[in-house]
């Protein structure tokens, strides 16, 4: 196993990389944990209206530039619904298209809830 | 009548934690109010279209974590918002301490951001408080609601979506 499988088997399960066109087509998937080939060809920004809130700043992004990060997002992506990373960035080989990399952080921030349920629920317990 | 003309605005929900912001949007969006307090951390977002005049308002609203600074929100959150509702817990004072400041630092962050500003659980004060709330000086609330009988919460979307046509026709 070389270290780009040993990598995928560590990683693969909670990340998948996906190529959409500037106008919002999705253009491939590595599927490493959700299948999306019935999706290809779809209009990501009319399927996902986190994703057409945030077209005018990925229309803002400039190859080589910062990427756009969003953390936390709760999301259903190919019918798996959790709570994920987002980073996008212009293609560096294509500048037509963009990047979007989803990292799958559900349990983590499950956890961050119910710790942040607690804490919410003593401040509202004490001002009442 | 069919609408001529759809726009896309991003609104985002503010306010500190447990003032009923997700409550809002699930009884605009869904009809629904959640009968327990799930804090939420994060980012949610929905989608609901309104009729305004002869457009079609398609509105995308974020629904993020709570915090009572607004200093403190991510400026990812509030990056290319178009619009803001301001939302305060009115059976618990605290949350609307401040309030006039609060929103003069949300003006510096989003200037010209339309918003509107929403005193959320009428239906937990009494009428007297209320009279009480409405004859305070400086207390700038536009909107007395209810998202667990859902009233007025139409109104708190349709007055954003008003404003915020205003200013897309200015522009």
């Amino acid at each position: 196993m070389n270290l780009h499988e040993k990598k995928g088997r560590r990683v693969g399960h909670i990340c998948q990389l996906m190529l959409m066109s500037r106008d919002g087509t999705l253009k491939d998937s590595c599927h490493s944990f959700v299948s999306l080939e019935d999706h290809i060809g779809n209009d990501l920004y009319q399927q996902y209206p986190v994703l057409e809130s945030l077209k005018p700043l990925l229309e803002k992004l400039q190859p080589l530039g910062l990427p756009l990060s969003l953390p936390a997002v709760h999301f259903s992506l190919g019918g798996r619904r959790g709570v994920y990373d987002f980073e996008f960035w212009v293609d560096d080989e294509n500048p037509s298209q963009l990047e979007w990399l989803v990292f799958d952080q559900t349990e983590r921030y499950n956890h961050l809830q119910r710790i942040q349920q607690q804490r919410n629920e003593l401040l509202v317990n004490l001002q009442n | 009548m069919d609408p001529t003309q759809i726009i896309s605005k991003k609104i985002t929900l503010l306010g500190s934690h447990a003032v009923g912001k997700t409550s809002l949007i699930a009884q605009f969006v869904e009809g629904k109010f959640p009968e327990s307090y799930v804090t939420t951390i994060g980012l949610k977002v929905d989608k609901k279209s309104v009729i305004m005049e002869s457009h079609q308002l398609d509105l995308l609203i974020w629904d993020i974590a709570g915090h009572e600074d607004p200093t403190k929100f991510p400026a990812y959150y509030l990056n290319g918002c178009h619009g803001y509702v301001y939302v305060v817990d009115l059976s618990r004072p605290e949350t609307v301490k401040g309030l006039k400041e609060r929103l003069e630092q949300l003006d510096k962050m989003l200037p010209n951001v339309p918003r509107v500003v929403v005193g959320n659980k009428v239906d937990l004060i009494s009428e007297a408080d209320l009279e009480k709330l409405k004859k305070k000086d400086g207390k700038p609330l536009e909107i007395l609601a209810s998202a667990k009988t859902g009233l007025r919460v139409n109104e708190v979307f349709n007055k954003l979506g008003q404003k915020m046509m205003e200013q897309h026709e200015s522009t």
